[in-house]
């Protein structure tokens, strides 16, 4: 898959696996094991990069007598997975279009 | 593995970032291995999950380079920048206090040193007046021989005529004599005007830098 679009694909999955609630890296990347392997040297980046865009924030919570970091969505991390939902649609349309294009020629 | 050998791996391997980006590289992956270690694994396979240290220190290496540019300005570079100018502005600060402090001194020094320049033209130009005033001078001696022996006896008038002419012929050597060393005198001025010039040209050079 293309570098670029998997990379925007991953800023996706990690929002919307913090999306209903918050959550932290490990439970991240155990949530999302059965549809994407994500390795954590590829979710950190991911991670400091959403909290840039201010899409996530992140908070310390207290953990078995450790800090533990959880990342919660916000308002603009919930409409950058809407954005996306609609993108899909209009991928899904062009894919139609290129689709039948192959059957015109078979 | 250990997990405090991989972190200290990941310490090094990032040390030319801000010590706040590495201080979050450090705890992510740390509360990755304890998460991980209260799962069930042992501490081995918690470090060996987390993955290979060089290829982290490279994906953070590579992800902060843009980071730096995009996101740093809301947060390290806007810090470093009214630091810098913070810096700045003490540096000149300094100066300016060093300036007016240093000004009892630097003052009297500068007014000693134009004082000097200018009693050093002075003295090469009244120099040159009364070298030329000899020369005058000695025209005007053989001016009034001459007419002094025109007007005495013949004896008296020949002696006279002679000294006018000794006078006269002193006159001319002199004056050559006079025009040479004010040729002399004149490189002298040039040379230390331009010496004085490549002073002050120097010192702007030097602010320009």
């Amino acid at each position: 898959m293309d570098i670029q679009m998997k990379r925007g694909l991953l800023d996706i999955c990690v929002l919307a696996a913090i999306k209903n609630e918050d959550s932290y890296g490990y439970q991240i990347i155990k949530d999302l094991k059965p549809y994407v392997e994500l390795s954590e040297s590829t979710l950190y980046p991911i991670l400091r990069r959403l909290e840039s865009a201010e899409l996530l924030t992140v908070r310390e919570a207290a953990h078995n007598g450790r800090l533990r970091k959880y990342y919660g969505i916000t308002p603009l991390g919930l409409k950058r997975i809407d954005d996306f939902k609609e993108e899909w649609q209009e991928i899904m349309s062009i894919y139609r279009f290129v689709t039948k294009e192959d059957e015109k020629i078979d | 593995m250990t997990k405090m050998e991989f972190l200290a791996k990941i310490r090094l391997g990032l040390s030319s970032l801000t010590e706040d980006e590495i201080q979050r590289s450090f705890e992510f992956y740390r509360e990755m291995i304890d998460d991980r270690i209260e799962d069930g694994l042992t501490e081995e396979e918690a470090v060996a999950a987390a993955g290979d240290p060089n290829e982290i220190i490279r994906n953070i290496l590579a992800e902060s380079t843009p980071k730096k540019q995009v996101q740093k300005p809301q947060t390290e570079q806007n810090k470093q920048i009214p630091q810098k100018k913070s810096s700045n502005s003490g540096w000149t600060l300094l100066a300016v206090l060093l300036i007016i402090l240093g000004s009892p001194l630097w003052i009297p020094l500068i007014v000693t040193a134009v004082a000097i320049v200018i009693a050093i033209f002075a003295i090469i130009i009244s120099v040159i007046i009364a070298l030329y005033a000899v020369v005058l001078s000695l025209g005007i001696v053989a001016l009034a021989l001459l007419a002094m022996a025109l007007t005495g006896s013949f004896a008296k008038g020949i002696l006279l005529f002679g000294a006018a002419l000794i006078c006269a012929g002193l006159t001319i050597l002199s004056l050559f004599t006079v025009n040479f060393i004010v040729k002399l005198l004149f490189l002298l001025c040039k040379a230390l005007f331009s010496g004085i010039k490549s002073i002050f040209v120097r010192r702007k050079a030097n602010d320009n830098c």
